[in-house]
């Protein structure tokens, strides 16, 4: 099969961009999972329930997609705190099963509200400032996705500072390291896994509004997302931020080496045999809970 | 060595075994015998390897380095439920029992996978029952168990199984004075009934000194002494590990 | 195995046979009774490995898009009759099952991760299937329209299948209280409860879960070849992951390791969610899925242990029992 170098490259270049914007997305998961272990089902539906609320606020408020980062980002802090305390609270010290199952519930109801009040056409944002492109060489990339690239990138680095050298950040990782004594510190443990949980999908939000610049949504995106962003964190996750964005990076590239290669329409098959290889090859152990 | 020990065969073996975690050494080279119809106490300050050894000898852990050797046999990597049909019982330090089944199909459990005939199973269930004195029990489901039921049961599992070996994690942790005397006498009564032999990790010293014929000390992955109850109790090593690890 | 424990089985039977005839032989009424009747057989099914063994399996999608395309194409390559088709679904499903199961359970997956790792093998095989012209391709196949032939089981109504799938759910649940009574059961039960415990009393743990997946995927198989024997086509979209997720949010919500509750909550629950379609489905689609997840989390909030506890409540208002039941 003859692929010329150019396709190759450009489809690379679009890899390593996405790449970064899987990370930031699979980073919202890894403090949820990685640090307090949490198991959160519907992470994929959160990324798409953003999308949408993205679209909606642009479309309804008139104004460019990433500006909507204003409203999205507060609200889906709200939203993940609230929800952590509604439904997770009350199965948290439950076996994972009923973790896993809670949060399956959650998926479908998700899905199904987006599709109840959107329908099943995808939607796009009809407005940003992130319009035009830039040539490198041969390959081409559009502003949307390089601003995107950059902002997760620097998201992810502002967010490894955060959990490194604030106060709050490292009452987080003693909390996720020994409850019990955080709690005899006088840490909240319970009102931390909401604050982390809202957090999560504060970070969710900020991916959203900046996907939104460069794709369409409908109610079954959140799959993809979801294992996308599991796959990252059975990757790296635990080995924080760095380990999180270069398996993004990864998994971009081998998406883009698929398309390159292969047929576009097994894209994610790509992803989901890298999880496959991935739980192959980690030793036994690693991804058991508890 | 000590004399209590010569002329006896060794049931369990464990030669040079070395276990690493990352960077960690749980276990140093331990050289480690239990040995037929003996009741052997492993002591040693927390983090000693105590666990990680049982952990090596039933097969959950696969050791570095090292052998263990069980009736003669080379066992080491051996899958857990292959060691457990050879002949090694277990209970675990954090016991987290059967939560849904009934404690006469806990047990049955152990003795589904040791007894070959229908009957036998049921016959089993019933002499292990009567023996640990669960018998009232039998219908009652785990999760309404208390701590002594609890450790009660998990015994009676291990037992139903009809090992020649019991190792037991810190059975008595948790137990008030009273209770640890009764399982003093039960567990003495295993041993000697049933000649089965017992290797005992535990943390309460009273327990352990009181009930074990010989004892082994670890520590940091070492092993530093070995002898009589009376003897270890003075040895030097074992004070400065103790004294040290407060 | 005690006749005692059968008598439900066949009260639960005989009962079911009427439901046609109540419903007048009405080809939309039966149609909606047929497809409970599928669920219900996934639902007891996977109540082996979700409920025996407390594996969170969402693989039924891919078992039942399997056992669709093994029993058409071979219907529509070579013309083979369904008889022989369905038997081979099961088998081909099995086969897939054991490959990712043994892997799974070689490798220590567990809770989240063999969640993710089934879910994932349904879309994985739909891709599959959409890019395998040969076979699949993005077009449906057909299946050949002989109406009312014995040989390609292919009727004008509903209502033999009905009858097949009652007596599949009859297999399935007579597998589910053999499985539960032998030492397999025994086995599974302490896996789900604690793993190393279980392995420590001589269990090995891998085997029986890798029995409890072939049985279940067996039977999920048959299931899917019937499927495809009502749709009259094949296609891509049988590997359908929301069907996994229903199965799971049936199984879950029935109870675990209970062998009447999943089946009995499927009737109760897809009829419910079957009315609510049709009557406000056209103003909000979804709206019986919606069902389904608040379902399943009040359920796991309010009555951890599934529709299995109420039903013993209920069940002990009348009768005493003379001991507590697992």
């Amino acid at each position: 099969m003859f692929v010329s170098l150019n396709l190759l490259l450009q489809n690379i270049a679009n890899g390593l961009l996405i790449g970064c914007v899987y990370a930031l997305v699979a980073m919202g998961l890894a403090l949820q999972f990685g640090v307090m272990n949490v198991i959160n089902f519907a992470h994929g539906e959160f990324v798409m329930l953003a999308m949408y609320i993205t679209f909606f606020l642009s479309f309804s408020l008139g104004i460019p997609g990433e500006l909507t980062l204003l409203f999205t980002f507060p609200i889906y802090f709200v939203f993940g705190y609230v929800v952590y305390k509604l439904v997770i609270d009350k199965v948290i010290d439950a076996p994972a099963v009923s973790q896993i199952g809670i949060t399956i519930g959650l998926l479908i109801l998700l899905q199904n509200l987006a599709l109840a009040a959107w329908k099943a056409e995808p939607k796009a944002v009809q407005s940003t400032f992130l319009t035009g492109k830039i040539n490198l060489g041969s390959v081409v990339v559009p502003v949307s996705r390089l601003v995107t690239a950059v902002v997760s990138v620097v998201v992810l680095f502002l967010l490894n500072w955060v959990l490194n050298k604030t106060y709050f950040g490292v009452s987080v990782r003693a909390t996720s390291d020994d409850m019990r004594a955080a709690a005899l510190m006088g840490v909240n443990v319970r009102r931390m896994y909401a604050v982390v949980f809202g957090l999560g999908c504060s970070i969710i939000a900020i991916a959203a509004a900046f996907i939104m610049t460069f794709q369409q949504v409908n109610p079954l995106a959140g799959l993809t997302w979801g294992l996308l962003s599991w796959v990252i964190v059975a990757m790296g996750g635990l080995g924080g931020v760095t380990g999180v964005l270069a398996s993004g990076l990864i998994l971009g590239v081998a998406e883009g080496l698929e398309i390159t290669f292969w047929d576009p329409r097994a894209s994610t098959a790509i992803i989901y045999l890298i999880f496959i290889l991935v739980l192959w090859f980690k030793p036994k152990g690693l991804f058991g809970r508890r | 060595m000590m004399n209590l020990s010569r002329g006896r065969d060794a049931i369990l073996e464990v030669k040079g075994v070395t276990k690493r975690f990352g960077g960690l050494v749980a276990l140093n080279k331990v050289d480690f015998q239990v040995f037929q119809g003996e009741i052997l106490g492993l002591i040693g300050p927390n983090g000693a390897g105590k666990t990680t050894l049982f952990n090596v000898v039933t097969g959950f852990y696969k050791p570095e380095s090292g052998k263990v050797y069980f009736k003669g046999r080379d066992i080491t990597g051996k899958l857990p439920h292959v060691i457990s049909r050879l002949g090694i019982g277990r209970t675990f330090q954090v016991v987290k029992p059967f939560y849904g089944l009934t404690v006469e199909e806990a047990v049955k459990v152990g003795a589904y996978n040791h007894v070959k005939e229908k009957e036998g199973v049921g016959r089993r269930v019933k002499e292990v029952l009567e023996f640990i004195g669960l018998t009232p029990l039998s219908n009652r489901l785990c999760k309404h168990l208390n701590l002594v039921e609890i450790k009660r049961t998990a015994l009676a599992q291990a037992l139903a199984a009809k090992p020649d070996l019991l190792l037991l994690d810190e059975i008595a942790a948790g137990l008030t004075p009273t209770e640890i005397n009764e399982l003093i006498k039960l567990l003495r009564k295993i041993n000697s009934e049933w000649g089965t032999t017992l290797c005992l990790v535990e943390h309460v010293m009273k327990f352990i000194m009181n009930i074990s014929q010989r004892v082994t000390v670890l520590h940091y992955g070492v092993k530093i002494a070995e002898g009589t109850p009376q003897k270890v109790a003075r040895d030097k090593k074992v004070i400065d590990a103790y004294l040290g690890a407060v | 195995m005690d006749i005692d424990k059968l008598k439900p089985l066949v009260v639960f039977v005989v009962v079911l046979c009427f439901l046609p005839p109540i419903l007048g032989f009405n080809n939309y009424y039966v149609l909606i009774v047929t497809y409970i009747l599928f669920y219900a057989v996934v639902v007891s099914a996977w109540n082996i490995i979700g409920g025996f063994a407390g594996q969170l399996d969402l693989g039924a999608g891919a078992y039942v898009g399997l056992g669709c395309y093994a029993m058409g194409t071979l219907l529509i390559k070579w013309n083979v009759t369904p008889w022989i088709g369905i038997i081979a679904s099961g088998i081909v499903s099995v086969f897939f099952a054991a490959v990712i199961g043994y892997a799974a359970f070689r490798f220590g997956l567990k809770e989240v991760w063999y969640a993710l790792a089934t879910i994932a093998s349904v879309v994985v095989l739909q891709k599959f299937f959409l890019v395998w012209e040969e076979v699949g391709g993005p077009a449906e196949r057909y299946l050949p329209v002989k109406y009312g032939s014995i040989y390609y089981l292919r009727f004008a109504t509903y209502t033999p299948y009905y009858y097949i799938l009652l007596a599949l759910l009859a297999i399935s649940i007579f597998i589910n209280i053999w499985v539960r009574e032998s030492k397999l059961g025994f086995d599974l039960l302490a896996v789900r409860e604690n793993e190393e415990a279980a392995e420590m009393l001589g269990v090995d743990a891998r085997m029986s879960k890798l029995k409890a997946l072939m049985i279940y995927s067996f039977l999920t198989g048959v299931a899917g070849a019937l499927y495809a024997l009502i749709a009259g086509y094949i296609h891509p979209s049988q590997f359908d992951n929301s069907i996994s997720l229903e199965v799971a949010v049936l199984g879950i919500v029935g109870g675990l390791g209970s062998i009447y509750s999943p089946p009995a909550s499927v009737f109760i629950l897809h009829t419910l969610s079957e009315y609510l379609r049709s009557t406000i489905g056209a103003w909000i689609p979804g709206v019986h899925l919606i069902f389904y997840g608040v379902v399943l989390m009040v359920t796991l909030i309010f009555i951890p242990e599934g529709l299995s506890s109420l039903f013993k409540k209920l069940s002990l208002k009348y009768k005493p029992s003379k001991r507590e039941i697992g």
